[in-house]
């Protein structure tokens, strides 16, 4: 049976989420399984924000945020940078994949950029297969 | 429940585009099920006028107390979206939009995707927006005074423009009297092209008067200067920053809307003069400028000999053995300074000058033609290659620099055998030279950025490498650096550099009171006073202090200073920090699959 | 602030745009004067140069102003216009502007596209000027239109499907008379069209591009596909600095100030995207005046080629297929050199726009030799010879786009403090 993963892609307002708008206005599409959650800034992004998605039922999350020198609220990006490594390693600790979460920077123009990375994103998703939180035992 | 309130969703199709992507009907009856929506509606065009007024009406109407807008992009029309909802007399927060357009139907390549993904979105900002809690509003004083850092030429030049546009400035210093030099001579092209050769750094073109003017235009528009006065303390933000000054002692309390830094430079000539050993006939170029301002006699007892023959002289730039280091950023600078100086000894003292560097910045108003002046005046260039820097050496009172010039490599290739790389062999015998110097910041800056709590960064003490603070904004609102405590090169920049500063501080000033939304709201009870979201504002918006009056202590958001990044509720171990439009549960209802 | 004070801005680049924002957030009511369909210029055409990090190109930082300058309300776009008579009154000016017919109403548009998608022209009529514009809907370009045309006049398809009803052909050009208490003159530049330097090749060889074209191909992130990406072979990319700059033939004797930058950025940006590519830049001297550049220059030692020395010509490989041949001067080696490109970038320069010498004419200015608005004083570059009209950005001179944002707030602070002053006059 194909699988389509679910997948959180949590965007700074400021960068990601232009560059998603942009690449859903020229009309190239990407999967539709992607939801994208705004957020005024990657620094707002919290563990518990990345392990609610997963518990929620999503096979992957990916974060984005602004190039390191380019955050409006100067270190956010490098905050969320730090804050993914320390939550990857508590999911590996869960069993859940670390390949599952997925941070990128991103700035507002790159909007090519944007469609490569979901779609492959996308991919290696899928190859990981359902998230474990998700296969009954 | 009962309580819940009223949420009304109105879908906007986009001019009926979206009826050729779903059943629009379809997707606003599965709205319709979800527990608190009350009216569900669908128009073709609510992001123009009579789209706002359909909307208000419908709003009012249908007594619904929240709102989703289905369409756009929120960056297309959120703001016109939410004055409409605020004229419709509820809180512009109690809004979401599900974009729907350039999320949804632009995204999906197959049709049929178009309406369960649609749902799920809906769903998600009704659950998103039942929660919203509004948004208070909060007017912020704004003091139309500003305090000015530094009694340099920048900073007396500001204070002088800030009054001009009706902004009270108070100027203090550290040093017991005024300092022209906390600029460290920064240099005009036009320093030589306006006067023809006298070179003194007055009177260019009118514009730059000499400093003891510019003081005594400070003291006739009775600005208030103050002098051995230092900053202890700053609290508040901005259009209220509070300030205590210390003057020898003695503390004074001022309140201002906005604080300059106009700390200057220095130049030190230690670290390329003591390479070469201490010698009274190799100066660095800001010994030289001094000479050239305030020292006449001694210059003309280094240039003039018994025998009145023309003398020597060799400027390096770069470092004399182009060495990579902190004197490159500034090589424009230096190349200004040479090429000035170098006119100057040529015209007035006939001398033979000779210029030897890797590089020469001239992008800049009038360096072409200052550089193409001084090499009509008869100064020689020899142009180093960076990987064959010149060599200095002292020879019995003569000083010997042996320069590897590549343009005369190319001329003289054939008689030149053997030297393949790097350029020809050039010796220089110079009774003077004159080295770049170290472009540092003024004495006591590091204490002046811990006490006004902005970064610390770069080469340039008050340089900021982050894009959305170029060029003269700090991390902290209200507070701008100028001058060449950031790095500004020469005289012209600078004078440009004080009128933006100027002009962004009275469009930050202009308005006695200024509307500011309450974005993050702290929870007193939960806080434990650990102090990390003072410590993580990036913008200095977090104060220590009285919650309420002669109540509990704890953290307070300075409204007018904070931008709203959520980096302090993302941080506060106690989760008593809350966004109003991000709160931890309208994340999570937005992760619903 | 009095309420009835009023500036225009002629030009809605990024450094009319800062002026304007300026002026408008000091409670100023401000007309901003365009002659293309929307605002914004050059720094909408720029694409994002970051790699692993942010280089500080300054093109989010015009963005972040040029939208918010479009939905503040101080702010007053009059797009397709330009202005075509001023006239001194009172204390200030009277200005009159011809604004084109804009046949979407930019009220109306919700951008939704349909319009574009059914204009029967093959390469249609109606456009976005380019990426995400503001204000943000379509324009119909009246020399491509069906119904304007000679043939087929009678096509108004995109007026009867339009499901806003926004198009409407009835719109007729009108001439609209401002009064101002200043005027702030930001009419920008153009950029030096490489094909008058003949030799290479720019406009005959595919490979030749202009770093202004290579920025929009950035930005429709099409940079990649501009070099071939076969296996086994490294794409060779040769920038070339300084075309139409620093060269007195040309007349054209200055420092562009944004091309070393540009050009380094974007062979970063380049060598991030395609790791094997083999860049080489061609200068005459790096203009390393920022300190973040310099810091990016030596990121890049060792990944980017420099070579002192500009090309002679560039003319198809004879062997090597697809690419161009370049001979060179090495000035550091002291001798003549050939190499083959794949692709070779023109770092073009700053020039004056062609329509300085028509608007200086309309506002009773004067050029500069290099073709520039001259400023009175070298330190003081926005003051004219005629108080109350002011310059701003690079109708001045080059600049990059923070020094533009800067100049655009220089202006604006000299045409403050001119109304204050007239203001006091006035009351004594």
């Amino acid at each position: 049976m194909d699988f389509t993963p679910a997948i959180v892609a949590f965007c700074c307002e400021n960068s990601a989420y232009r560059a998603a708008d942009t690449a859903g206005a020229r009309q190239e599409g990407y999967p539709s399984n992607i939801s994208i959650c705004r957020l005024p800034c990657s620094g707002k992004l919290e563990v518990i924000h990345i392990l609610k998605a997963f518990e929620e039922g999503a096979d992957g999350v990916f974060v984005f945020a602004c190039h390191p020198d380019s955050c409006r609220f100067l270190l956010g990006n490098v905050r969320a940078g730090k804050r993914i490594e320390h939550t990857a390693a508590l999911l590996e600790k869960i069993g859940i994949e670390k390949e599952r979460l997925r941070f990128f920077y991103l700035s507002e123009l790159e909007w090519t950029q944007f469609l490569d990375l979901v779609r492959q994103g996308n991919e290696s998703i899928k190859s990981l297969g359902p998230s474990p939180i998700k296969v009954k035992p | 429940m009962d309580s819940s309130p009223k949420i009304g969703v109105f879908l906007c199709t986009c001019g009926h585009m979206m009826n050729d992507y779903f059943d629009t009907r379809a997707l606003l009856a599965s709205a319709a099920k979800e527990p608190g929506v009350s009216s569900v509606d669908e128009g073709g065009f609510l992001c123009t006028k009579s789209g706002l007024e359909w909307l208000k009406i419908k709003i009012a109407r249908s007594g619904c107390e929240r709102v989703v807008i289905a369409g756009c992009s929120p960056h297309q029309h959120e703001l016109k979206f939410r004055q409409a909802i605020e004229e419709a007399g509820l809180n512009r927060s109690l809004m979401t939009i599900a974009n729907l357009r350039e999320g949804c139907v632009w995204v999906c390549r197959d049709k049929k995707e178009c309406l369960p993904k649609a749902e799920r979105m809906l769903k998600a900002a009704i659950h998103r927006v039942a929660l919203a809690k509004p948004v208070d509003m909060v007017q912020a004083r704004m003091s139309s005074s500003a305090l000015i850092i530094g009694a340099g030429e920048s900073g007396v030049r500001i204070a002088l423009e800030l009054h001009r546009l009706g902004i009270q400035p108070l100027v203090i210093d550290s040093q017991p009297r005024p300092e022209g030099e906390r600029e460290a001579f920064l240099p005009t092209p036009c320093t030589l092209l306006g006067t023809g050769g006298s070179g003194s750094g007055q009177d260019i073109g009118g514009q730059r008067h000499d400093f003891s003017a510019l003081l005594k235009e400070l003291s006739h528009k009775k600005i208030e200067l103050l002098t051995s006065t230092e900053v202890r303390e700053v609290a508040g933000g901005v259009g209220a920053f509070r300030v205590v000054l210390d003057t020898q002692g003695r503390e004074r309390l001022v309140e201002v809307g906005s604080i300059v830094v106009a700390s200057g430079s220095r130049l030190e000539d230690g670290a390329n003069l003591a390479k070469l050993g201490s010698y009274s006939r190799i100066v660095s170029l800001g010994r030289l400028q001094k000479m050239i301002e305030a020292e006449p006699e001694r210059l003309e007892r280094m240039m003039i000999t018994a025998e009145r023959r023309a003398k020597h002289v060799c400027f390096i730039l770069g470092g004399p053995r182009g060495e990579k280091s902190l004197l490159a950023p500034f090589v424009k600078r230096a190349s200004i300074m040479a090429l000035n100086q170098a006119i100057l000894l040529r015209r007035r003292f006939k001398a033979e000058v000779a210029i030897v560097a890797s590089d020469i910045i001239v992008c800049g108003a009038g360096l072409e033609d200052l550089y193409r002046l001084a090499r009509q005046s008869g100064v020689l260039f020899f142009r180093t290659p960076e990987s064959r820097p010149p060599q200095v050496s002292l020879e019995k009172g003569v000083i010997k620099i042996r320069v590897y010039d590549s343009a005369l490599a190319d001329c003289i290739r054939e008689s030149a055998s053997g030297e393949d790389d790097g350029g020809y062999p050039v010796l220089i015998q110079a009774d003077l030279l004159a080295l770049e110097d170290e472009v540092l910041p003024s004495l006591g800056t590091e204490t002046l950025q811990s006490i006004l709590r902005v970064d610390l960064a770069g080469i340039s003490s008050f340089y900021q490498g982050n894009i959305h603070l170029k060029p003269n904004l700090s991390n902290r609102r209200g507070v701008f650096v100028v001058g060449s405590c950031h790095g500004v090169e020469d005289g012209g920049e600078m004078l440009s550099d004080i009128r933006s500063v100027a002009m962004a501080v009275f469009s930050l000033l202009s308005r006695p009171n200024l509307a500011v939304e309450q974005k993050v709201v702290i929870n007193t009870d939960k806080c434990a006073l650990c102090l990390t979201c003072i410590r993580t504002c990036p913008h200095r918006a977090i104060e220590f202090g009285e919650v309420k009056a002669g109540q509990k202590w704890g953290a307070r958001v300075i409204p007018q200073a904070c931008q709203g990044c959520g980096i302090c509720a993302g941080e506060c171990p106690a989760k008593a920090i809350e966004m109003v439009q991000y709160s931890d549960d309208q994340i999570f209802s937005e992760l619903t699959l | 602030m009095n309420d009835q004070d009023q500036a225009i801005v002629i030009g809605g680049g990024i450094a009319g745009v800062s002026s304007a924002l300026s002026l408008a957030d000091s409670g100023c009511q401000v007309y901003v004067i365009e002659k293309k369909p929307s605002i914004g210029g050059h720094a909408l055409r720029f694409g994002c140069k970051a790699t692993d990090q942010c280089h500080s190109c300054g093109v989010c930082l015009a963005r972040d102003k040029i939208i918010k300058a479009a939905s503040c309300p101080n702010i007053h776009l009059l797009t397709q216009a330009e202005v075509v008579d001023l006239q001194e009154s009172g204390s200030g000016f009277v200005v009159t502007v011809r604004r084109k017919p804009q046949f979407i109403d930019v009220e109306k548009c919700t951008a939704c596209s349909l319009c574009y998608q059914r204009c029967p022209k093959p390469d249609r009529a109606i456009s976005r000027a380019y990426l995400s514009p503001i204000p943000s809907g379509y324009v119909i370009n009246q020399s491509e239109c069906l119904l304007f045309q000679e043939e087929r006049g009678d096509c108004d398809l995109c007026r009867t499907i339009c499901p806003a009803g926004a198009i409407s052909f009835d719109q007729q050009e009108e001439l609209i008379t401002l009064r101002a208490s200043a005027v702030i003159v930001a009419s920008g530049f153009s950029a030096y069209d490489a094909r008058r330097k003949g030799h290479f090749g720019y406009g005959r060889l595919r490979q030749v591009i202009s770093g202004l074209d290579l920025e929009q191909r950035l930005l429709a992130g099409e940079a990649k596909s501009l070099v071939p990406q076969a296996a086994g072979d490294a794409p060779r990319i040769a920038f070339v600095q300084c075309v139409g700059s620093r060269d007195p033939h040309i007349g054209q004797d200055y420092c562009s100030r944004v091309c070393c930058k540009y050009a380094v950025r974007v062979a970063a940006k380049l060598k991030f995207q395609i790791p094997e590519a083999e860049i080489t830049i061609f200068f005459i001297d790096l203009q390393r005046t920022e300190r973040e550049f310099l810091g990016l220059l030596e990121r890049m030692s060792g990944k980017i080629r420099l070579v002192k020395g500009l090309p002679v010509e560039i003319e198809p490989a004879v062997e090597g297929g697809d690419r161009v041949s370049m001979r060179y001067e090495n000035i550091d080696q002291g001798r003549m050199e050939r190499a083959d490109f794949d692709l070779v970038v023109l770092s073009v320069g700053v020039a004056p726009s062609e329509e300085n010498q028509s608007l200086a004419q309309i506002l009773g200015l004067k050029l500069g030799s290099d073709g520039f608005f001259a400023p009175l004083d070298l330190t003081d570059s926005t003051i004219t010879a005629r108080p109350g009209i002011f310059l701003a950005g690079t109708c001045q001179g080059p600049k990059s786009l923070v020094e533009s944002i800067l100049h655009g707030q220089e202006a604006a602070m000299r045409a403050l403090a001119l109304m204050r002053r007239r203001e006091e006059v006035r009351h004594g």
